[in-house]
């Protein structure tokens, strides 16, 4: 079949989409005024903002093709690289998120500065940007030829878009633009997928002749125990269920920013849970239906049983979809696309200018200074990610090649990590043998895949070299570089647990205490209503950690807080989620009752304008 | 071990000991327990996303496979 080309219609609604989200994410860049604002978003937003925005990040352009024919092949059990995190929930939820919240690290390479030392900051950040340039790049291909095949349109035209639109309003707003057009794109793509599948289930007569129309070892969630080679469950679990899991939401510098930007921890953990529980699930289905869709429509004769399965997304939307309904899934598949390129580049300025450029090049400039570095850096990795569309659409070695390096050093990462998130007896001596250690284990199974074949449980070894037990080089690859970071840890020195305060399990307490400057509040308040003061008062100096407001005493007792206290003052109308917010720090009890009283810049800051009532809550 | 019983099993037992061994962690923690207020509350949602993910999975896994 030739690539559907779509009607002037679907054209209409996609370069409408491309327009929308360029000034969605530009307004949204008003709010950006230093570099908190930049990478954190200021630390403010609510629950459901983060969430809707982390799916479409977790959902990349390449899900829709890859799962659909995962779905069309295995049917069910496309899921379940999906529906695997909730396991991890204690650990990142209650002790990974505080400490990164608390002890206010910016990336996971300052992280193993201050749990390790400088070497493996170094170690670690060249690993991280090679990674995330490289998967810049990869992103814009997979897009470019996705187009390609639906569309018809060249490819580096497709990847060029996409480079241009994301690169201005990430380099205009940062994380503020990239969470707000997550959001919106979030919620496409999860429409999309329902439309999708509605129309499918419409045209093959309904959810129960779909239903019967699939095989029955299609209908599992859970796929064979370990066949194929190529995807059963085994493999699965420990490659997406483990490694992969592992390394999304512990290591992924945009996801760690993400949490950064939520307003407080609960809402960190609220983000979550609705996350996990109910959204990821929904992205299962949006991403994988079409290869069900595609299966039973086999089944009744409505598509050829030879169909290419690489194309079968293609195929039902064209099967199912009128003009102008082709376009907006067209479109939501670019929204897969443009909302993980988006956080991809701001999480590369972010790594950029916290982990080169401040700690080698310029160490004390102004906070202005950095923010105008971190622009030209989001745009400069918007430019090398599209030239690296040329290299690895040119040299199938290279982009082999990264991916081998990926494969290489994910699982070591993770280990590293994990072991120093939750093992106080884990040192630097132990992050550097965990890291090169694991690396070169896994490099060894590259060439030499003999050794993955006491972790394989019983999956064929499928081919030669990398094509070799695909998804359980991950479990070998865990074992390997914890192996190496539990003996050479036990072998040397403990660290020093007082330097180690705050980034290991069990001194959370101190880090709270060091986030707060003061003894923290662990339950939280109810929020209030407040009329608005505004005062003459000087802004908060650069470097001061927050604004000062003042409260009366009884609306202090009724939100549970004090003076010292840290709380969020926001905009009435809850729908902002934060957007038009600030934090600031109680300083003095002395406002009238009902009243806040609140400097005029800091206002400002928060993207308030001082009219009628705003709300207010204890957040530590 | 094939079977989709055996899977189910293997599933929960791997992902449950991440999970068990986590939940233990953030109960040492002080913010997951059996004491009234948060730490309760936080304990009963977590177990209860835990059960969930069971009953969704073994919704398709035994039951709606014969519809």
């Amino acid at each position: 079949m030739q690539p559907h080309v779509g009607t002037s219609l679907d054209y209409t609604i996609i370069v409408a989409y491309f327009v929308i989200v360029l000034g969605f994410g530009s307004i949204f860049g008003r709010h950006t005024r230093s570099t908190k604002d930049f990478f954190f978003g200021g630390q403010r937003f609510s629950w459901w903002i983060i969430a809707f925005s982390l799916v479409a990040t977790t959902v990349g352009s390449y899900s829709f093709i890859k799962y659909s024919r995962v779905a069309y092949t295995h049917g069910l059990s496309s899921t379940m690289s999906y529906t695997n995190d909730w396991f991890w929930m204690p650990m990142l939820a209650f002790v990974w998120l505080p400490i990164v919240f608390y002890s206010r690290i910016t990336s996971v390479p300052e992280y193993f500065e201050r749990r390790f030392n400088p070497r493996v900051r170094l170690l670690t950040t060249i690993v991280i940007m090679i990674y995330l340039l490289g998967y810049i790049g990869i992103n814009l291909l997979t897009m470019g030829v996705a187009l390609k095949a639906m569309l018809g349109w060249n490819i580096y035209v497709a990847a060029a878009a996409v480079a241009v639109v994301c690169g201005i309003y990430v380099t205009a707003g940062g994380q503020t633009s990239v969470i707000m057009t997550d959001l919106l794109q979030g919620l496409m793509l999860l429409v999309a997928g329902f439309i999708l599948f509605g129309l499918g289930t419409r045209r093959l007569g309904g959810l129960k002749r779909f239903w019967s129309l699939l095989p029955r070892d299609h209908r599992l969630p859970l796929n064979y125990f370990n066949r194929p080679p190529e995807f059963n469950f085994v493999g699965v679990l420990w490659q997406d269920g483990v490694s992969q899991t592992m390394f999304a939401y512990f290591i992924n510098q945009g996801m760690i920013m993400r949490f950064l930007s939520a307003k407080s921890t609960r809402e960190g953990r609220r983000a979550l849970v609705f996350l996990f529980l109910v959204l990821m699930f929904l992205a299962a289905v949006a991403v994988s239906n079409a290869g069900w869709i595609g299966r039973a429509m086999v089944g009744a004769g409505l598509l050829p049983a030879d169909m290419d399965p690489q194309m079968v997304f293609v195929k039902v939307a064209d099967a199912v979809c009128s003009p102008g309904i082709f376009g907006f899934v067209m479109a939501a598949l670019t929204a897969a696309l443009m909302s993980t390129a988006d956080t991809l580049l701001n999480a590369t300025s972010a790594i950029v200018v916290n982990d080169i450029y401040r700690p080698y090049f310029r160490a004390n400039a102004t906070d202005r200074h950095y923010l105008g570095v971190a622009r030209i850096t989001s745009s400069a990795a918007a430019v090398i990610g599209f030239g690296a569309v040329f290299i690895f659409a040119s040299f199938k070695s290279i982009y082999a090649a990264h991916g081998a390096f990926t494969a290489t050093v994910t699982p070591p990462m993770a280990a590293a990590v994990m072991m120093g998130a939750f093992w106080r007896r884990y040192n630097s001596a132990g992050a550097v043998a965990t890291i090169v250690g694991g690396a070169v284990a896994l490099a060894v199974s590259l060439i030499e895949p003999e050794v993955i074949r006491p972790f394989s449980f019983g999956v064929p070894r499928g081919g030669e070299h990398h094509h070799a037990w695909v998804y359980q080089r991950a479990l070998f690859g865990l074992v390997a570089s914890m192996g190496a970071g539990f003996v050479v840890t036990l072998l040397t020195r403990a660290p020093d647990l007082q330097r180690i305060s705050g980034l290991v399990w069990g001194t959370l307490d101190d880090a709270r205490r060091s986030f707060k400057g003061g003894e923290p509040k662990r339950e939280p308040g109810p929020t209030v209503s407040l009329a608005v003061k505004v005062v003459d008062c000087a802004p908060p100096a650069e470097g001061a950690d927050y604004g000062l407001v003042s409260l009366a005493p009884g609306d202090l007792a009724r939100m549970k807080a004090d003076v010292g206290d840290i709380i969020q003052v926001s905009h009435r109308n809850p729908i902002y989620g934060g957007l038009r917010s600030l934090q600031a720090r109680v300083s003095a009890d002395t406002a009238a009752e009902g009243t806040i009283e609140i400097g005029r810049d800091l206002l400002r800051d928060g993207g308030l304008d001082g009219q009628g009532r705003i709300r207010a809550e204890l957040i530590l | 071990m094939d079977s989709p019983l055996g899977i189910f099993l293997f599933e929960y037992l791997v992902l449950g000991v991440v999970f068990f061994v986590g939940l233990v962690y953030a109960i040492r923690q002080g913010d997951v327990g059996l004491r009234r207020g948060r730490p309760r509350k936080n304990l009963v949602m977590l177990l209860s996303g835990y059960v969930l993910y069971m009953a969704v999975h073994g919704f398709f896994q035994f039951i709606a496979v014969g519809f």
